[in-house]
Parts: C-alpha cells; sequence; structure tokens
C-alpha cells in the first residue's frame, strides 16, 4: 500500500515535485520569516528592558500607571538595591529615575526626558555610553554633569562644557539646577536624540530634593527565562516593605511586549493564510492525479478493492507528500535561519545605522533567532494541511462506480 | 451444480433522455469448466450480461447466481468481496497498474485478500510461469508487450481460484499472433487446470476455440450453440 | 511688578556710598532699589505689547494687577479673539485660564518652554525675576564720566552652581536719572543672546518710568516684542481674592 503511494507520486515526478517544492518552499518562507521577527523582537524587547526597566523592576507603588517621581519613588533605594544584589549575586542592579522637566539655554527651551543614572553601574547594561559622538559618559559622582542627545543639543545650541539649567515640579514649588554639558549622544532613534537628557542620580536627587530615593531599582539578568522565578524571589525577600510594587519585565514594559505580541498574531494569520493557499495547490495537484487515474481506479474496483481502501491509498499518497514537503521545508527554513542567525540582514545601507520601532532604537543589522516551538507548530501545520487537503480527492475516489471508471476517457 | 444461473435478467440505462434497454429478459445457466464465448454485435448487451455477472452492476429485474448466492440484493460491499474473492477479470485494455511489476500486478488481488507473503510468492511465480512469463516477473507494464500484459492479467486473474474468469475482448487490442498466443494459454489452462472462462467478444478465433457460443441480439439470447 | 520679566528692572533711587574718592553708588543698592520699587506694595497697570515676529506682528492688550513680586493677575483685553485670557502667578506656579473653552490649567514647568503668549520673553522669566539677585554677583566695569551714555555700566555673572543659564548680564544705568538704559544678556561664549532696552521716560503712578521696553533677540534683529506702559498705579488696594484661581475665571 504505501509502497503503491509512493510510486503513484513518483510516476509523475515533475509534478510531485512542484507540489512538493511549493509547500516546502512556503514553510521555509514561514519558518524564516517567522524567526527573523523572533530575533527582531528579541532585540527590541532587550533594548527595551535594559534601557527602562529590568527584567524584574521594583518600583514605588504606582509608578508604572503614573510615573512621577513627586509621587511614588523607592525609599532607600541604596539599601533596597544592596540587599537585592546580594540575594542574586548574579544580576546586575541598577538604581535609576525618570523626570520630565525643561531643559534651558542661553538661546532655547526644550522639554526634555531626564534618566538618572548611577553612571558607570549603567554601562554594565546599556551601551548608551558607546554612542556617545562628543565629549564623554557621566564620571562617577558627577552630579552636575548632564549628556544630552546631540539633536537636543544643536536645538538648545550648546556643545560639551556649555551650561543648561533644568526647571521641573519640586515639592513645593518650581526646582531649578545648573548643569554642564559632559557629552553628546547619537541612537538614531528620534525621540532620544532628541528629547533625551541623562544625568547622575545624585544630580537628580538633589533637583527633586528626595536623598536616597530613585524611581526604580532593576535586575538585569544572564538568563531572561529565569525571570518568574527571581520574580517570586525578590518578591517574597521584600513582602513586607510596603508602598512597593514589584514587577516582572512582560509587565514593565507592557506596551512593548504587547506591541510584539500582537505583531506576533497578525503574522501568523497571514502565514496560516498562505498554508492555506499551499493546501489548495496540494488539493490541485492530488484532485488532477486523481482525475487521471480513474480508469486505473476502476480496474481496481472492479478486481474487489473497497472504496475505503482506495480512499485510504489516496490519503497515504497526500500524508507521504506532505511529510517529505514538511521535512524539506524545515530543513531550508533551518538552513536559512541558521545563516541569518550568523550574518544576518544588513539594512544599513537603506537606513542607516539604526532604526526606531515601537519607541526602541535598534540597529539596522537584524538577525535571526530560533523560535523553536514556532518552528514545530508550522511544520506540524503543514503537514496537517497536506493531509486535509488530500480529503476532498480521496472522497471522490471512493464514490468511483467500477464500470463508469474503466470507460473513462 | 451450475457456477452462474441468470434467470430473465433485465437491465435499463438511462443516457440522457434516452432509454436504453441493454438486456431484455435473459437466461443463461454456465457449468464449471466452460470455455464460452458471448457474441453479438455492438449494443447486443453482451458487455452488459457479463458485468451482471461479474457482480459488477445490479439488474433492474431478474435473478443472478454466482455459486448459488443471489446477488439481487446484495450491498455493494457484498459485491466487492464476491468479486475479489470468488471472480477473476481480463479487462480489454488498461488491466495493469502502471506503477507495478508483473509480479506486483499479479499478486494484487491475493493482497487486498491478506494473503502471507510466502504464499503469495508461490503462487504469484507459478501463475506467472504457467502464462508463460516465467523471469519477466519484475518488469514494469512498460516494458511488456500487449500479450505479455493481457497475460499479466491472466494470472493475475487466476491468483485466488475464482470461481469464474470474465474477460471482455481481451484480444481486441492485440495483432492476430498474440491473440493466438493468448487464447492458446487461457484455452491450456481451462484444459489443464479446469478453469471456466466466460468471453464478452467479436473476435472469431475466440468463437473458434469456444466450445459454447451463446449470440444475443438486441438484449435478448438469439442462439446458444454448443460444439 | 509682573512686568519685571526676567529683566532686572533697573529704577533706581539715588543711593551714594562714595568709594576711590569719586561717589560710587552701591551697586547692591542700585540693584536692590529697583527691584524696591516694583516691591512690596501693590499696583496696577494698563499695558499694550505689541510683537514682531518673521512670521506675523501683532498687538495685544492687558491689564494687569500685582502684589510684590509673588502674585500677580494678567488679563487679555484686545484683541477680541484672546480677551478674556489670563494668567495667574502665585509664587512660581502659572495657571492660564482660556475663556472660550472654560478651562483653567496650570502650566507645569515643562510648558514653560519658548514664549509666553508669543512673544520674546518666556514664561521662565515671568517667574524667575525674584531669585536673580541671590544668583548673582556684581562689579561696577564703568562708570559715568568714562562711556559715552554717562552710565553706570555693572556687570553681573552667575555665581557657581547658579541655575541660570546666562554666561553674563550687562545691565547700564544712566547716572542722570539713575534710570535703565538697557540690559544686555550674554552666553557662555560672550556671545550677545538678547537686548532689553527701556525708553520713554514718563511720570507714571508718580513716579519716573521707561514707559517702553523693548527685548530684541541678537540673531533675529528684525524681531521684537515691545511693552507699554499706558497706566500704572501703585499702592492700589487689591482684593486679596483677586490672586486666586477663582477670580481668574472672572
Amino acid at each position: 500500500m504505501l509502497r503503491l503511494a509512493c510510486r503513484n507520486l513518483l510516476r509523475n515526478r515533475t509534478l510531485s515535485a512542484i507540489c512538493c517544492a511549493s509547500v516546502a518552499g512556503t514553510l521555509t518562507l514561514v519558518i524564516m520569516g517567522n524567526n527573523l521577527n523572533h530575533g527582531t523582537y528579541l532585540t527590541m524587547l532587550e533594548k527595551g528592558i535594559s534601557t527602562t526597566a529590568g527584567h524584574v523592576v521594583i518600583q514605588g507603588q504606582g509608578w508604572k500607571d503614573n510615573p512621577d517621581p513627586l509621587k511614588h519613588r523607592v525609599e532607600g533605594a541604596t539599601e533596597l538595591a544592596a540587599q537585592v544584589q546580594g540575594l542574586h549575586p548574579q544580576a546586575i542592579v541598577l538604581q535609576r529615575t525618570f523626570l520630565g522637566g525643561l531643559l534651558s539655554s542661553a538661546s532655547n527651551s526644550v522639554a526634555v526626558a531626564v534618566q538618572a543614572v548611577v553612571a558607570q553601574d549603567e554601562r554594565q547594561v546599556t551601551d548608551l555610553h558607546e554612542k556617545i559622538v562628543e565629549g564623554t559618559w557621566l564620571q562617577e559622582d558627577d552630579s552636575r554633569g548632564i549628556v544630552l542627545g546631540f539633536e537636543l543639543a544643536n536645538k538648545l545650541e550648546v556643545s560639551v562644557g556649555k551650561k543648561v539649567v533644568l526647571m521641573g515640579q519640586g515639592k513645593e514649588d518650581v526646582a531649578s539646577r545648573l548643569f554642564r554639558v559632559r557629552g553628546l549622544v547619537r541612537t538614531g532613534a528620534a525621540q532620544a536624540d532628541g528629547f533625551l537628557a541623562v544625568v547622575s542620580l545624585a544630580g537628580a536627587q538633589d533637583f527633586l530634593d528626595q536623598p536616597d530615593a530613585a524611581s526604580q531599582v532593576s535586575l538585569h539578568l544572564d538568563d531572561p527565562d529565569s525571570t518568574d522565578a527571581v520574580l517570586a524571589a525578590v518578591k517574597s525577600s521584600l513582602g513586607n516593605r510596603e508602598g512597593l510594587e514589584i514587577l516582572g519585565w512582560k509587565e514593565a514594559i507592557d506596551n512593548l511586549y504587547e506591541f510584539t505580541e500582537v505583531d506576533r498574531a497578525t503574522n501568523n494569520k497571514f502565514m496560516f493564510i498562505i498554508g492555506i493557499i499551499g493546501a489548495l495547490v496540494i488539493l490541485n495537484v492530488i484532485l488532477m492525479s486523481v482525475m487521471e487515474r480513474m480508469r486505473e481506479f476502476g480496474v481496481m474496483l472492479a478486481l474487489g478493492m473497497t472504496p475505503s481502501k482506495l480512499r485510504r491509498l489516496i490519503l497515504t499518497e497526500g500524508l507521504v507528500l506532505g511529510l517529505a514537503s514538511a521535512v524539506l521545508g524545515l530543513l531550508g527554513g533551518s538552513a536559512v535561519t541558521a545563516y541569518l542567525a550568523h550574518a544576518g540582514l544588513d539594512y544599513s545601507g537603506m537606513m542607516g545605522d539604526t532604526m526606531e520601532m515601537s519607541g526602541v532604537a535598534i540597529s539596522t543589522h537584524l538577525y535571526a533567532a530560533w523560535d523553536l516551538n514556532h518552528m514545530a507548530a508550522s511544520t506540524v501545520a503543514a503537514v496537517l494541511l497536506s493531509i486535509s487537503a488530500t480529503i476532498y480527492p480521496a472522497w471522490k475516489a471512493g464514490r468511483l462506480q467500477p464500470v463508469e471508471a474503466m470507460r473513462h476517457v | 451444480m451450475p457456477i452462474v444461473q441468470v434467470q430473465d435478467l433485465t437491465r435499463t440505462y438511462t443516457q440522457g433522455a434516452l432509454k436504453v434497454e441493454a438486456l431484455r429478459g435473459v437466461s443463461l445457466d454456465i457449468e464449471a469448466g466452460e470455455f464460452t464465448a458471448l457474441m453479438g454485435p455492438s449494443g447486443s448487451g453482451k458487455t452488459t450480461l457479463l458485468n451482471q455477472i461479474g457482480a459488477l452492476d445490479l439488474p433492474d429485474s431478474g435473478s443472478i447466481q454466482i455459486e448459488g448466492r443471489e446477488l439481487a440484493g446484495m450491498s455493494k460491499g457484498e459485491l466487492a468481496r464476491l468479486r475479489l474473492e470468488r471472480l477473476g477479470f481480463v479487462f480489454q485494455a488498461y488491466n495493469l497498474v502502471p506503477v507495478l511489476s508483473a509480479y506486483e500486478n499479479a499478486e494484487f488481488v491475493l493482497l487486498l485478500q491478506g494473503v502471507a507473503p510466502n504464499e503469495r510468492r508461490s503462487r504469484v511465480m507459478s501463475l506467472l510461469e504457467s502464462v508463460g512469463l516465467k523471469g519477466m516477473e519484475d518488469r514494469r507494464p512498460a516494458e511488456l508487450s500487449g500479450g505479455q500484459q493481457q497475460r499479466v492479467a491472466v494470472a493475475r486473474a487466476m491468483a485466488a481460484n475464482p470461481a469464474l474468469v470474465l474477460a471482455d475482448e481481451p484480444t481486441a487490442n492485440l495483432d492476430s499472433k498474440t491473440s493466438e498466443e493468448l487464447l492458446d494459454t487461457m484455452q491450456a489452462l481451462n484444459r489443464d487446470h479446469g478453469i471456466t472462462f466466460l468471453f464478452a467478444t467479436h473476435d472469431p478465433r475466440v468463437m473458434e476455440r469456444a466450445r459454447r457460443v451463446v449470440t444475443l441480439v438486441d438484449g435478448k439470447i438469439d442462439k446458444d450453440e454448443r460444439r | 511688578m509682573v512686568l519685571c520679566l526676567g529683566a532686572i528692572l533697573l529704577l533706581a533711587s539715588p543711593a551714594v556710598a562714595a568709594d576711590n574718592g569719586k561717589a560710587d553708588p552701591d551697586i547692591k543698592e542700585l540693584l536692590d532699589a529697583t527691584d524696591d520699587l516694583q516691591r512690596g506694595d501693590s499696583s496696577m497697570a494698563k499695558v499694550e505689547m505689541h510683537i514682531k515676529t518673521a512670521r506675523f506682528e501683532r498687538t495685544v492688550t492687558m491689564t494687569a494687577w500685582s502684589e510684590g513680586t509673588e502674585k500677580s493677575l494678567m488679563v487679555i483685553n484686545s484683541p477680541v479673539r484672546e480677551k478674556g485670557i489670563s494668567t495667574l502667578k502665585v509664587g512660581d506656579n502659572i495657571w492660564n485660564y482660556l475663556p472660550k473653552v472654560d478651562r483653567t490649567m496650570k502650566v507645569p514647568p515643562s510648558m514653560m518652554s519658548g514664549a509666553w503668549m508669543g512673544s520674546h520673553f518666556s514664561n521662565d522669566d515671568l517667574v524667575k525675576e525674584n531669585r536673580l539677585s541671590e544668583e548673582f554677583s556684581y562689579t561696577l566695569t564703568s562708570r559715568p564720566p568714562d562711556n559715552p551714555e554717562q552710565a553706570w555700566i555693572i556687570e553681573l555673572k552667575p555665581k557657581p552652581d547658579a541655575p541660570v543659564v546666562w554666561g553674563r548680564v550687562v545691565v547700564r544705568i544712566r547716572d542722570a536719572d539713575r534710570l535703565p538704559i538697557d540690559t544686555r544678556f550674554y552666553d557662555e561664549d560672550n556671545k550677545l543672546v538678547r537686548t532689553l532696552s527701556y525708553s520713554d521716560i514718563r511720570e507714571l503712578g508718580g513716579r519716573s518710568v521707561p514707559a517702553k521696553m523693548r527685548i530684541v533677540p541678537a540673531d533675529k534683529p528684525g524681531e521684537f516684542t515691545e511693552i507699554n506702559y499706558q497706566e500704572l498705579k501703585f499702592d492700589v488696594s487689591i482684593a486679596p481674592s483677586t490672586f486666586t484661581l477663582q477670580a481668574l475665571r472672572k
């Protein structure tokens, strides 16, 4: 039976090959496309996590919904950070404060987003310090230093060494503080380059008159998959402290995470439609071959073969074709993924070095990542679609009457 | 008891708006060991009668019995089983599955019956030998001549030890020499192994060899000659 | 007076401190005195503001009340499109009221960028004036006999770590009437950024004051914002409730 099925498929090599190739090709594209997206998502999420959050974040209760440093903060941040670091020596623990304000120079004023960080610790997690185009990154303990996006510096008409004044809402009234520009960064993201200012945590604490407070204490882990475990551990070790919200990264950067999930879902819908089209191709080919073999089937039925056996024969053909195509497609997709994971796709010629996606700046050199679950699911889906495409032709064959079938021209 | 008992068979086809009365009350008995030909011009109903006896089609009225079993009233599945187990077929053309070898074609029926591989092998090999195709069992139909293909069909038809082998115009596509050879083979099988053959044919060469010729005209038996 | 607007409005009353044999006034008194003139008591003014930029030219008239330097209320009288828009300042907080949509908005510090009402003054100017004297150190760089305008030229430098964007500010006060001629603002590279000049000295509210103030950005000399005092009264009685959000809406 199986032999017959295979021989039948090999009978018309060209057609079987076309069928196989189109299904395999589609699966390869699906796998390649998904893995490339997966790689990009991972990069984006990693960027988002490292620059604005952490795998686990500890914030003042209510911060996520209302990021107002005057209302929500972590008190005793230094001690908290040390405690958390002690429990998780492998993680990198950062303290940060985020605030908004007005940055003025002699020439101009711009509303900015300020990140206050522990400058040298920050280097372990983000690469902002590598994007300095003029001047230097903040030094340890420099509470008067500020690093600006280069576009922001242009707007303010300042350069390295010049002074700027930050004005913002303070506890009672308006707070203002002098800073000197230490360096300019170019990230490639319009948001950052035009509106980002980085100061030391100490500087922000003076500005806000909040000694030893921070908006966020974040943990950055080697292995993102361990997030849930670490989150639980942190929650339990800090359980008795009030006024804190402790979040995993999926919640902390939920906008970005949701974006990637929605994108995935949309892509999956497209891939499903493509899969249906592939199934229709197979349906067409197998139906054609069934029609061609009507006389032969008539003889077999005349000899006493039952319709159900005949249906099974055709379904087997579909299954073999599907399996072969799926395996080829999986191999092809894996091969392309391996290449893209290594060499990547370089769009820098088209788009410059960095591009902005959903507020995050990433390199234009995209790499694929192995989304094994999706690959397995796609392959299984390919086989299932092949089989289901054979159902109609098999059913048709089963309804043949031997005498009429043999007379068929 | 006769292998085949046909009583007052009628069968009418509708082709579009046309009604064709293919058989109009045919009665016939066939005994074991016969080498019988059904003759008649096109449209006489001989093929229809053969199909009826071959359990490929059911009558509108009348009865057919194969080895005492009444066909009318059988389900399609039962008919198929009957065909598989008790009947052998040789068709005019396209008998064989092109992707299978001669051996595989011949064993096809045995495969469907679920016969064990050893038994299949010995039976098929001896059958192929008896139709004169020893050594050619691995050839595909494309590698066999028309006559050789028909012989494979004969071997297949006999594989399950049927009560009756039905042959519908088996020589129609063959040249005279090959026809003679084929018929010689079938005659030998009939003589040496007692296999019952029923032909539907125009071919005079068949008629020469047939020991009984039943002539049909317009759906009725006209003559029934034995020699 | 609310229209200090970040400039050091120098209306001096005579104050003298001898130095070097020449009657050098006490600089601090010179500077403070101008603040004093605006300070302490209440005032009311009717002002016309004329703005000319590369893109448009317009005139706005308004009435302003103030109490000390902490509280002030400005209501726009014309043009009709903006009539009724008012700004309330209490301490460092500023609120705007827009009658058309009947909304009061607190102006957060981040919105204090750029022009107030499209002028060359910033909200920042509105808020910051009272801290200037704390944030600068000053020196006399020229005496009246030594310069053509016969003016006291004072250079103010921001104290280290003072939240001031300027590199230095130069004030010129005419010796004759101890009224300011102009104030120049320089950035750290010693580039002139803007000039605030005073003119049209008149009697208003019982004092001799420059009725016209004009601010000109150095890089766009065709543009300016000019303020004309049409009426100015001091020591008027203003109900304290005037400087409230509720009053803002009326």
